[in-house]
Formats: structure tokens, C-alpha cells, sequence
């Protein structure tokens, strides 16, 4: 059989980003994939090599196997807070995955769904409110159990997700008011998932943020993040969603853009890379990242102008993989807990491990993101925690389905949610 | 009598050895003489003595090393380290009548001091062994690390002659700390002694000894050295007396560690009759084989060093003592560790009594590939 | 007397060794198709093999009836931990069937009371720790590689780490262990007490790299945690200032912990990478740390450095909090794989020589690297003497360069046989340093250590192609340079 060598567009995986794997091996016990499944097929070493492996004409690229392993991967980046060596995999990995979808061509179902969802579900907030209140509603009907039934078992995984309490898509006013004395203005990002299903959840960062003196403007010139896109491999709308918020948010006189979604957050920091093939808006990109900060990250940098109330409560935090993996921040979040009085703040084991949410990974590979929940929600039982503390939609999803078919009543909070609670209770 | 060689070189000793197995004449080793009493006692034709094999060849005292000739006898080794304030950290018995080098190490022969400073298998980092084909082989090297090929050190540690003789090793040495002392508390219960030695072994304290003796009016003995800063030191005689008070015992000071300890460590050469068994124990299993020995026997003197698991039972009553040593044996080995009987004066005692070895198969083939005509040290070890 | 084996290769191999495999062990355990051997042909070292298979075992019984199979057929057997060798001692050489032990990777006992785990040989090295922590309790031997190398293959190569210095490598903490022959035999040896009967075939096997057979249940010493702790980094303006103040510390009579060296070029790579402090300007940096009970560690450490200020130290810098020494360490231990920052490639050695030798061969180690034009960095045990230079090179340049590398390799290593030292103090010969062991070894001595070889594995089955030097791999000058 004659070999395509290497790939097949520019966006592939970069030699010289793979260059620096020495395939040392440090990497293998933080992936939750090769915990799991114990192959090197399915670890960051084994993925690294399979793209070298297309690189040096040993694999094609539009093969089975270098897909499905693309594919297994949760892109939780726990790899690169291992690599001494400072290999970009998150980079890697999306570029491998944009490679998969231009060398293969996917049966029409799968075409169809993936356009379905990347352009016409994810990027249009109204739909996604209406799809989570459907799902909601579907959930409370016994949809669940139809959808199984009819044997369409990943729909009904994905309704699984869905949250217990009712989402509200209450659209938030423009602009909070700092209270106090004003230390700053930041420009909140709302998100697509966020705003869809826990639109309190950016109502609750607004005023946590106010209450600490930064006045906080919501603009509406902003679109999806483009996050799932990039994850997913799709470069191309990841590209044009990016130039879109850069156009809509860059004018704005604010000392950051705030984001409480790690996931966002992770991809909105990653516009420059995003973008560095084109010269017009590289730059741009750069710039634009640099002003990105998460919540929890800006609010630890001012630090809290105002102590909350307490919290009587015993909660362990789980780390977002995109957080604290995709931007190195663990410190910040654990930090502001500990400023809540009475709040007992109990170690998590595995709390650096992704959830199996992991974006689309629910969907896609609904086999391990399930077991990789089902560790996820006994670690949190043994913990002994009365409440999951993170800092992530998709997180928050995903481990409050695991806790629920594990039968533990613990419930999971966004660690905005619980600050504003503490400060609700002064 | 067997005839007497004493090879004043390596070469000389496997010369000695090929001629030995070209005859198919078997061969005793000796070094000091001073472990006869190992194994069962049978004739052989040639008594191999290690004896003109002596002195130091190389010392840096910067690098913490030293190599010797394998007939040097170790207190010489000691006084000679001594001088450059250094020592070897092994405190084998039988030192005083002349135990050598060699012999430490054929027989694995160890003090109190393992738990802490390690034992041979620990300490020595090369040896030169001469064998029945005449050849001599090196194995290890003379640097504190070193893992090219295979540890062959360890297969002649406590292989008793039986593979080939020994006749020169390096040895990884220590500077002599500068404050040793000791001390002892004594308690009623086994498991009183054992409980406090045991508190100690999970402290990062790192006694030079932790022995409990079975007295002669039938008490338990804790007795601990501890050497290094004086800071340490001093903590590691705080924590027994703490121990101690906590099961109702007083501790009192030794002056001269190595008095105390001296005669604990002899309790083989002190034992003329009955017989002593040695068993190596899983830590937590030795109360249980202290109390076994005292239903066998209830005069039975027991020294064990606690924090390694090694206790020396001096069965005295000389009527029952074969069954007393066949039950300690199986006592030893249903307790996950082994025994063997070091020293008896009785007949019909068979000193490593039940079953062979696991991997006895291997022992076999790697005696038969070292020693193809069987003449090295006939009966001496477990595989007869 | 010859000291060389006769080269083994594979019987069966190819898809009817797939099927054979399948047939016995069903498919999940076996790996066949060409993508997923592909991914078994590399460790942490430079040289890379295919396998035939790759197996994955869930348990001894499934080991034993591999290897009765491949007894049959004639088919090498290659364990694998985690793949983090540095001597490719898990790479198929000779082809034959990779054992991954990924499945096999419990505890299967915390013996508290005894001060023993028994543990299968998949279990990562801090893992053990880890579970251990809570009992007050840790396993002592810390490759720098510890967060993801494995129990099986720490024992296999007898490894070492920074903490060794003062408390023993791995083969001072392994009590027992449970073999599958190349015959497929089940073997139990040695147990949680100190010593069992016979010779120390525990002690023999520790170590011997696959060679003797296959690793798959360990029993290990556990040791109490040191109630305290000090760690102390010092920059030197030299490297001769840093290698003699190693010396003056053990002339001292202080026996740290550990002691660890690096250079200018390793720190550099470090602190782009871990970020760990060290000082950008030092020509040498060491870190020495003192443990045990908290009376007169404070003053142990004061000692400590008034010799490294006589010593011109430039900047003395001790950790306070436990935050602050985890870091000093994570740019030791993530050293050798933050040149993945400088360089492509880095082939590392391993040699060991007496301390007092270390200023002349560290002068020597920087003119190899000066006429062969490679950058070489240093990072090492200094207190037990054991260098692991990191020559730096590009492997897309071809096997020419491949070999210049290994050139310059063998230089180092002569010099360390030449002051009395090792080719290998803790990373195990594997397939890399085969050629040189007659540097080290007579044949008269390699040929004692094939009797070994021949009793445990007298099919030859068990890792053929490493260790020994075989005629075709090595080219006259390592068999004629025996000594």
C-alpha cells in the first residue's frame, strides 16, 4: 500500500512542537485515558508519537486508528503541567484533530450532526437556552427512558447532563455598578453554555466582582468563544468566532475581559496561536489574549475589598482540567474559599483529574466519559465533602450526573455561585 | 586430617582450587575458625585456609572506600580504619577470636547495627572470587554505585563457600560518629519489649541497635545504642525513657555501649550446650516466636536484634532440645520468616530441618554451574 | 571461555504469533496491529525496536501461560513498565512479544506492622509513596523519574535516585519477589523477613534487567518518614568549587540525604522550565538536604553551609516551607527531560566514579564536548559520584550523528572505567551499553554472569540482546578492550 506522507493541510501538528517530546514518560500517570485503558495508544507520549508517526509516513492520517485515538483524547492538557519539556499538547491535539476532519470524510449522520451542533446549536444562545430547557423539560417527562428505549443511547447520555435545577436565561443588564470604591471596570464574558444554562452563574460573578469595587460592563458584542470548535478540530469556525469577539471586545476601555468558564477561558487565552497563520489578525490575537483573565485568577490578583459571610459547610474543589491545566490556575480558586469563614475546605484525591466532561467528550465517547465520572464521584464521596466546589460549566455538568447515578446527594456549585452566596448571607 | 593449604595469593587459591576439583577432593574454607559450628560438621580432604590472603590494598578515605584481602581479620580492618577516624559499619559477632573478612561475608555474618548502617548484602560493593575452574571473577566494582551486570555480590553473600572463595572485596565505610550511648529498659511481657523496640523502629530516630534480651531471671531486656550528633542522640535516650514510662518501666543508662551490647552479640560463642536457633522473622511476628520459644523451653535464653527481625534462641534443656529446635524451625516458618540451627552440640539435629528452599532448583543449577564436581563446602548450606 | 551469547531471534512471529496469542490469552490482552506496535518501540532512551505482540497481562497466570507459549515458539520476552528506561532496556531487539504490565499495577498489600508492601509490577513508584504517606511510611528509592516509572522496572534496573545517597537503591529495599521463567515456571523467593535459607537469588535478581526472567509480584521495605527535613541550595561560581564542596561535606563526616549537581546549561533548561529559583549566573548549583528526628538538624545545616561558603558559594538558599522544596526538587527531578527545551535529542549517561575524581573527569566530560562540537549538560548524583552528562544532539541529522553521539558517550565512559569507576550506576546497560561492558567487565567475569544467565534462562528467552555483548552488535574494540 502506497502512504500519503504527513498531513494534509497547514493546521496540522507542528514538527517542532512534537520535536520536544523526548519521551521521557512523565506524562502517562496524570492522563486519565491511559489510566483507563493502559495502552500507549491512548496516552500523550502514544498520541505525540502516532502524529509523528503520520509525520514520517508510518500512519495515515486519514486512518481508523490515528482518529479514534484522536478522538479518546479529553484534551484536559493534565499532560502539560507534567511535561518538563514544555510540550504544547493542547496545540497538538487540536491540530491533529482538524487533520482527522480534513482527511476523513465522515458518513453523512455524523456530517450532519456536527454541523447541526457547531453551527447552528452552540454558537446561537437562543437555541442552546431552548435546547437546555427542552432538555430540562424532556428529563421531567421521561424523555430519558423514550430516547433509550429507541436505542438512541447517546442522546439520552447527553440528557443525562442536563441539570436538575430549572435554568434561566434571564438576560443580564448591561452594566453592574462597582460598590464601594471603584477599583476597577472589566468586561464580562457571558459564554454560550453559560448564558444558556447558568445564567446565574454570570449574574453571580457580576455582582461578587461589585461587591469587590470593580464595575462590570456586559457587552453585547460578543459571540461563543469557539472553544468546542477548536477542541473539536474545527479551526475554521473557531477562526471566525475569534475574530468576532476580538472585533466586538477589543475597543472597550476595560482592565480585562473576565471569564468564569475555564473552558472559554483556556481557548479566549489561545487566540494568538489560533490566529498566528494570519497576519492581520495575529497580533490582534495576542493582544487580545493577554487581557483574558479568569475570575477567580483577577479577583485573587486585586484581592477581595470585602470579606463574605461564612458558608457553614464541609466542600472540596475540583480543579477544571482547563484551569488549572490549560492556565495553570489552582491556587487562585482554593484561595478565595479559604476567605469564606466556617467554610472547611477537605483535600479531594484526583482533584487535577478531568471529570470526562472534557467539551464534547460526553457525546463522543460516552463509554469513558461515564467511568471517567463514575472515579470522579467516588473520590468526592470519600472525601467526605457536603459540596463540589469548581469552576466550569461542563465540569459542573458532568459531575453532578456522576454524583446522581452514584446516589450521592452532593450537590455542585460554581465557586462564583458560593462567593456570591457568602456574600448574600453578610 | 585433611590437608592444610594456605594460598598466599588469588592466583594461588584457584590454582589450589582447580587441582582440588581436577581430583575431585572436596574442600572446607577457613578463615578465623570462628564458625564451625555452621552446618553440619563432615571431614573434608582439604582444609582451605584464607589466612596468608591479608592486608588492606587500596583505602581513600575521601571516597569512603576500602578494599582488602579477604583473610584480613576484621578487627585488624577496624583498628586500621580507626586511625583515619573511619570504620565499617558491620558489627559481626566472634570478631574478638579472629572473624575475617571473608568469613563475614560467606556466612553473611551481621550485628545489630543492620537496621541502621545496612548489613553485608548492604555495605559491600565489589568482591574477587576465586573458582573451581581456576578462573578468578570480579563482580561489582569499587564505586558506592553500580549496576553493570548482574549484583553478583549478592549471590556469594551467605552462600557459605559453596560457590567459590572469596578473596578480596571493596566495602562502602562511614566517618566515626561523634557520640555513641545506650541505654536500657526492662519489662515484663515479651510484648512489652517488642511494642517499645517496635515504637522506635517508626521513628526517624535510627538507632545503632535495638536488641531485646530474654534475661536470666526470665525478664525482657530492651537495650538501644544510638550514635551521630548529640542532639539525636540524646532524643533517641528521651524516646525510650517515654517508651518505657509508658509500660511502667524504668530505663537506666549504659556506660560503654559496646559492653552492654558485646555479650548479647556472643550469644552463640556463649552457648557450649543445648543448641541456638537463628530465625529471621517479619517484624510484627517476633512476640509471638519470643513466646514460642519460652513454651518450648522455658529456660530458653533469646536475644533478638528487634528492628531487623533476627532473634537467637539458646535452648538449654538439653533433654528435649531436638524437639524443641524442630518446633522453633517450623514456629520461624509458619511465621513467614526462616530458621536454621546455628550452633548445637547434640547429635541427630538437622540444622536446617524441613522443607528445601523456594527456587531450590536454581541453587542447584547455579551450584552445579560454579561447582560442577560438588567439592566446595559439602553439607554446609540449606541445599546439603 | 567466550563471553558471548549466541544472538536469539524469534520463531514464530508475524500473525501467526498474533493468532497463537489471541487464541491463548483472547484479544484484549494482545496488541497486533502494525499502528499499535509501532507505539512499543521506544522508552526513554534513543533506540528504538518493533515488537511482534504486544501483551497485557491482568495477572501472573496469564504471564506464566505466555511464557509457556513462547517457550514453545520460540519467542523472546521483553517486559515493560512504564517505558521511561534510559538504556532501552524494554525494547525489542531481538522482536519477540512486549510484556506490558499497564493492567498489572496494584497494591496488593500494605503490611503496616511489617514495614512491607507487596505490590504488582505496573504500580508507579510514588504511588507507593503516596498510599504509604498516611501510615507515616514511603518507599525510599526516588527515580528522578518516580511519578510515572514503574516498581517492576525500578527492581529490573535496580534503580537509584537522589535520595540513595543515604538510604540505599533499589536492591537495598526488596525483600522478596515472584518470577515467571522463561519456562513458564512460577518462581516465590525471599519473603517480608530479612533473610530465607540458601543463596540470595532475591539479591542476584535485583537488577539484572529482564534477563533472568519476569517480575510479577514484588515485596518492598517501607521506612518511617523523617519527622524533618532541611534542603539547602547553594550556587558555586565554578563547577570545581560545587564538586569540592561535595567532598569537603563527606570528609565533614555528614552524610546528607542528598546531593545533587547540576550545571549553567542544566539550570538554564530548568528554570525555563519548572521555574525552580536556581540562580541563571551560578556555574554550578547543588542541593544538599538533611533529614531525620528535628534535634540538631538545624545545626547539622549550619555546618553545611559555613563549608559551602569556604567553598566561594555565591548564594545560599534554604527552603522554609514545604512549598518551596517540592520546587527546588521539581527542577532536579524534571531535569533531564526539560532538554527537550535545548535540543531535539539528548542521548544521557550514566557513569559513575569515586568522588574525589569528579573536578578531572567533569574537565574532561566539557573537552569531549568541545571537540565533538556537542553541548553537553551535567546533572548528577555528586554524592555518590554517579554523572549523568546529557549530550544534546539533533537525531533528524541521521545515524551518522547517532553514532558521533555515542562516540562522545564512550569517551565519558572510558574515563570513568579509567578512575576506577562504572559504565552504569543506575540505569541499567539495556541495549545501549552493551559494547562497553568489556570496558568494565573480563570475559572471564561476563562469562560468570552468563552461569547465571543460563540457570535462570537457559532458553535464552528472557531479554535477549541486552546486558551482554554480542559479536555482530559491537565492533572489535569493546571485545579486545576487555581487561
Amino acid at each position: 500500500m502506497i502512504r500519503r506522507r504527513g498531513f494534509p493541510n497547514a493546521d496540522a501538528p507542528l514538527p517542532e512542537l512534537i520535536s520536544r517530546c523526548v519521551h521521557c514518560g512523565l506524562c502517562l500517570p496524570t492522563c486519565p485515558t491511559f489510566a483507563e485503558l493502559g495502552v500507549e495508544m491512548d496516552s500523550p507520549r502514544g498520541r505525540i508519537r502516532l502524529m509523528k508517526n503520520v509525520w514520517d509516513g508510518r500512519l495515515d492520517a486519514d486512518s481508523a486508528a490515528f482518529a479514534d485515538h484522536m478522538a479518546k483524547c479529553l484534551d484536559c492538557r493534565a499532560c502539560e503541567t507534567a511535561c518538563p519539556s514544555g510540550v504544547s499538547f493542547g496545540k497538538l491535539m487540536e491540530a491533529a484533530r482538524s487533520q482527522v476532519l480534513a482527511a476523513r470524510r465522515p458518513n453523512l449522520a455524523e456530517a450532519l450532526l456536527r454541523r447541526a451542533a457547531f453551527r447552528g446549536l452552540i454558537t446561537s444562545p437562543a437555541r442552546l437556552a431552548l435546547f437546555a430547557r427542552f432538555g430540562y423539560l424532556s428529563k421531567r417527562l421521561g424523555a430519558r427512558t423514550i430516547l433509550r428505549a429507541i436505542g438512541m443511547k447517546r442522546l439520552a447520555e447527553l440528557l443525562d447532563l442536563v441539570p436538575e435545577k430549572a435554568p434561566t436565561s434571564a438576560a443580564l443588564p448591561a452594566r453592574f455598578a462597582a460598590i464601594g470604591t471603584k477599583r476597577g471596570t472589566v468586561a464580562l464574558f457571558t459564554g454560550c453554555v453559560m448564558r444558556a444554562a447558568f445564567a446565574d452563574t454570570n449574574a453571580a460573578t457580576a455582582r461578587v466582582l461589585a461587591r469587590n469595587g470593580i464595575e462590570v460592563l456586559v457587552p453585547a458584542t460578543q459571540t461563543c468563544c469557539g472553544a468546542l470548535h477548536a477542541h473539536a478540530g474545527e479551526r475554521g469556525g473557531a477562526r471566525e468566532l475569534a475574530k468576532r469577539n476580538i472585533s466586538g471586545l477589543e475597543p472597550l476601555a476595560v482592565d480585562a475581559f473576565i471569564v468564569n468558564a475555564a473552558g472559554c477561558g483556556a481557548n479566549l487565552k489561545e487566540y494568538g496561536w489560533l490566529l498566528k497563520d494570519d497576519q492581520e489578525w495575529a497580533e490582534r490575537g495576542e493582544r487580545f489574549s493577554a487581557r483574558v483573565k479568569d475570575a477567580s485568577e483577577y479577583l485573587a490578583a486585586v484581592g477581595l475589598a470585602e470579606r463574605p459571610g461564612p458558608v457553614r459547610a464541609t466542600a472540596a474543589y475540583d480543579d477544571p482540567c482547563h484551569l488549572i491545566h490549560g492556565q495553570k490556575i489552582s491556587a487562585q480558586p482554593r484561595a478565595l474559599l479559604a476567605a469564606i469563614p466556617e467554610l472547611r475546605l477537605v483535600p479531594l484525591a484526583e482533584a487535577d483529574w478531568c471529570c470526562g466532561s472534557a467539551g464534547t467528550y460526553n457525546v463522543t465517547q460516552p463509554e469513558l466519559a461515564a467511568r471517567l465520572g463514575h472515579r470522579k464521584a467516588q473520590h468526592i464521596v470519600r472525601s467526605g465533602a457536603e459540596m463540589v466546589v469548581t469552576a466550569n460549566p461542563g465540569c459542573q455538568m458532568q459531575i453532578e450526573a456522576a454524583l446522581r447515578r452514584e446516589g450521592a446527594r452532593v450537590p455542585v456549585v460554581h465557586l462564583m455561585d458560593l462567593l456570591d452566596r457568602a456574600y448574600a448571607s453578610r | 586430617m585433611p590437608r592444610v593449604e594456605r594460598p598466599a595469593t588469588p592466583e594461588a587459591c584457584a590454582d589450589a582450587l582447580r587441582a582440588c576439583a581436577e581430583d575431585r577432593r572436596s574442600v572446607r574454607v577457613r578463615g578465623g575458625g570462628t564458625k564451625d559450628h555452621l552446618g553440619t560438621r563432615r571431614e573434608t580432604d582439604v582444609m582451605l585456609e584464607t589466612a596468608g590472603l591479608d592486608g588492606i590494598i587500596d583505602h581513600v578515605p575521601a571516597d569512603l572506600t576500602v578494599t582488602v584481602r579477604a583473610g584480613m581479620s576484621f578487627a585488624a580492618l577496624r583498628d586500621a580504619l580507626a586511625k583515619h577516624g573511619q570504620f565499617l559499619p558491620l558489627d559481626p559477632p566472634h570478631v574478638a577470636r579472629g572473624a575475617t573478612v571473608g568469613g563475614i561475608i560467606a556466612t553473611n555474618s551481621n550485628g545489630f547495627g543492620r537496621y541502621r548502617y545496612g548489613s553485608v548484602r548492604d555495605l559491600l560493593l565489589g568482591v574477587r572470587v576465586a573458582l573451581p575452574d581456576g578462573t578468578i571473577a570480579r563482580a561489582g566494582g569499587r564505586v558506592v554505585k553500580n549496576v553493570a551486570g548482574y549484583d553478583l555480590n549478592k549471590l556469594f553473600i551467605g552462600s557459605f563457600g559453596t560457590l567459590g572463595v572469596v578473596v578480596e572485596a571493596t566495602f562502602k565505610i562511614l566517618p566515626v560518629p561523634p557520640v555513641a550511648k545506650a541505654a536500657s529498659a526492662t519489662f515484663t511481657t515479651p510484648g512489652d519489649a517488642f511494642g517499645a523496640a517496635d515504637a522506635l523502629v517508626r521513628t526517624s530516630l535510627r538507632p545503632t541497635a535495638i536488641v531485646v534480651e530474654r534475661t536470666e531471671d526470665r525478664r525482657w531486656r530492651l537495650a538501644i545504642a544510638a550514635a551521630g550528633e548529640a542532639a539525636p542522640v540524646d532524643r533517641a535516650m528521651a524516646e525510650l525513657g517515654r517508651l518505657a514510662a509508658a509500660r511502667g518501666a524504668s530505663t537506666e543508662a549504659i556506660g560503654d555501649p559496646e559492653a552492654a551490647l558485646g555479650p548479647l552479640r556472643e550469644i552463640v560463642d556463649a552457648a557450649t550446650g543445648g543448641a541456638v536457633v537463628r530465625a529471621a522473622l517479619p517484624l510484627s511476628a517476633q512476640t509471638a516466636f519470643a513466646e514460642a520459644a519460652v513454651r518450648v523451653d522455658r529456660g530458653a535464653r533469646i536475644v533478638a536484634d528487634a528492628a531487623s527481625g533476627i532473634a537467637h534462641v539458646h535452648l538449654r534443656d538439653e533433654a528435649g532440645v531436638v524437639a524443641a529446635a524442630d518446633g522453633l524451625l517450623a514456629k520461624a516458618r509458619v511465621l513467614g520468616g526462616s530458621a536454621r540451627v546455628e550452633r548445637t552440640a547434640v547429635a541427630g539435629l538437622d540444622p536446617f530441618g524441613g522443607p528445601e528452599p523456594a527456587g531450590a532448583f536454581l541453587m542447584r543449577r547455579l551450584k552445579e554451574a560454579f561447582d560442577p564436581n560438588g567439592i566446595l563446602e559439602p553439607a554446609r548450606s540449606a541445599l546439603g | 571461555m567466550t563471553a558471548a551469547p549466541p544472538i536469539v531471534r524469534a520463531g514464530l512471529r508475524g500473525a501467526a504469533l498474533a493468532s497463537g496469542l489471541r487464541d491463548l490469552l483472547g484479544s484484549e490482552k494482545v496488541l497486533w496491529a502494525r499502528e499499535d506496535l509501532l507505539l512499543y518501540e521506544y522508552d526513554g532512551a534513543v533506540d528504538i525496536a518493533t515488537p511482534d505482540a504486544v501483551v497485557l497481562p491482568n495477572e501472573t497466570a496469564d504471564v506464566a501461560k505466555l511464557a509457556r507459549f513462547c517457550a514453545e515458539h520460540a519467542v523472546p520476552l521483553v517486559p515493560r513498565g512504564a517505558g521511561t528506561g534510559l538504556s532501552g532496556g524494554a525494547i525489542p531487539v531481538e522482536g519477540g512479544v512486549v510484556i506490558s504490565f499497564a493492567r498489572m499495577s496494584r497494591i496488593l498489600e500494605l503490611d503496616v506492622a511489617n514495614l512491607r508492601a507487596v505490590v504488582q509490577p505496573g504500580l508507579v513508584n510514588l504511588h507507593l509513596s503516596t498510599a504509604a504517606a498516611p501510615h507515616g511510611l514511603y518507599f525510599v528509592p526516588d527515580p528522578s523519574s518516580q511519578k510515572a516509572c514503574t516498581l517492576g522496572g525500578n527492581v529490573a534496573e535496580n534503580s537509584g535516585g537522589p535520595h540513595t545517597l543515604a538510604y540505599g537503591v533499589t536492591t537495598n529495599h526488596v525483600t522478596g519477589l515472584e518470577l515467571v521463567l522463561s519456562d513458564g515456571s512460577i518462581v516465590r523467593l525471599g519473603g517480608k523477613a530479612l533473610e530465607y535459607d540458601g543463596y540470595d537469588l532475591v539479591g542476584t535478581f535485583v537488577g539484572s534487567e529482564g534477563t533472568l526472567g519476569i517480575i510479577t509480584e514484588i515485596t518492598v521495605k517501607l521506612t518511617p518518614l523523617p519527622e524533618d527535613k532541611r534542603t539547602l541550595m547553594a550556587a558555586f561560581p565554578t563547577m570545581d568549587d560545587a564538586s569540592n564542596t561535595v567532598s569537603a561535606i563527606i570528609g565533614a563526616g555528614i552524610v546528607p540525604s542528598a546531593m545533587e549537581m547540576m550545571d549553567q546549561l542544566s539550570t538554564q533548561a530548568v528554570e525555563a522550565s519548572v521555574g525552580a529559583g536556581y540562580p541563571l549566573d551560578a556555574g554550578g548549583i547543588l542541593l544538599v538536604e538533611v533529614d531525620g528526628v528535628r534535634d540538631g538538624l538545624d545545626d547539622l545545616l549550619e555546618r553545611i553551609e559555613v563549608i559551602c561558603r569556604a567553598a566561594h558559594a555565591q548564594e545560599l538558599r534554604v527552603a522554609t516551607t514545604a512549598l518551596e522544596r517540592d520546587k527546588l526538587w521539581a527542577g532536579r527531578k524534571g531535569a533531564f527531560a526539560a532538554m527537550g527545551r535545548l535540543a531535539s535529542d539528548y542521548y544521557v549517561q550514566d557513569g559513575v566514579i569515586p568522588r574525589t575524581k569528579l573536578p578531572q573527569v567533569l574537565r574532561h566530560v566539557i573537552d569531549v564536548g568541545e571537540r565533538y562540537g556537542l553541548r553537553i549538560a551535567n546533572v548528577f548524583h555528586a554524592g555518590d559520584g554517579n554523572l549523568h552528562p546529557l549530550i544534546m544532539f539533533d537525531g533528524s541529522k541521521g545515524p551518522a550523528e547517532v553514532e558521533r553521539v555515542k562516540e562522545a558517550g564512550r569517551e565519558i565512559l572510558e574515563m570513568c572505567i579509567q578512575v576506577g569507576g562504572s559504565i552504569t550506576g543506575e540505569h541499567g546497560v539495556g541495549m545501549e551499553k552493551t559494547c562497553y561492558m568489556p570496558l568494565q567487565y573480563s570475559p572471564v567475569d561476563m562469562a560468570v554472569m552468563h552461569r547465571v544467565k543460563d540457570a535462570f534462562d537457559p532458553l535464552g528467552l528472557a531479554n535477549p540482546g541486552k546486558i551482554f555483548p554480542t559479536p555482530g552488535r559491537c565492533k572489535e574494540f569493546s571485545l579486545n578492550a576487555a581487561r
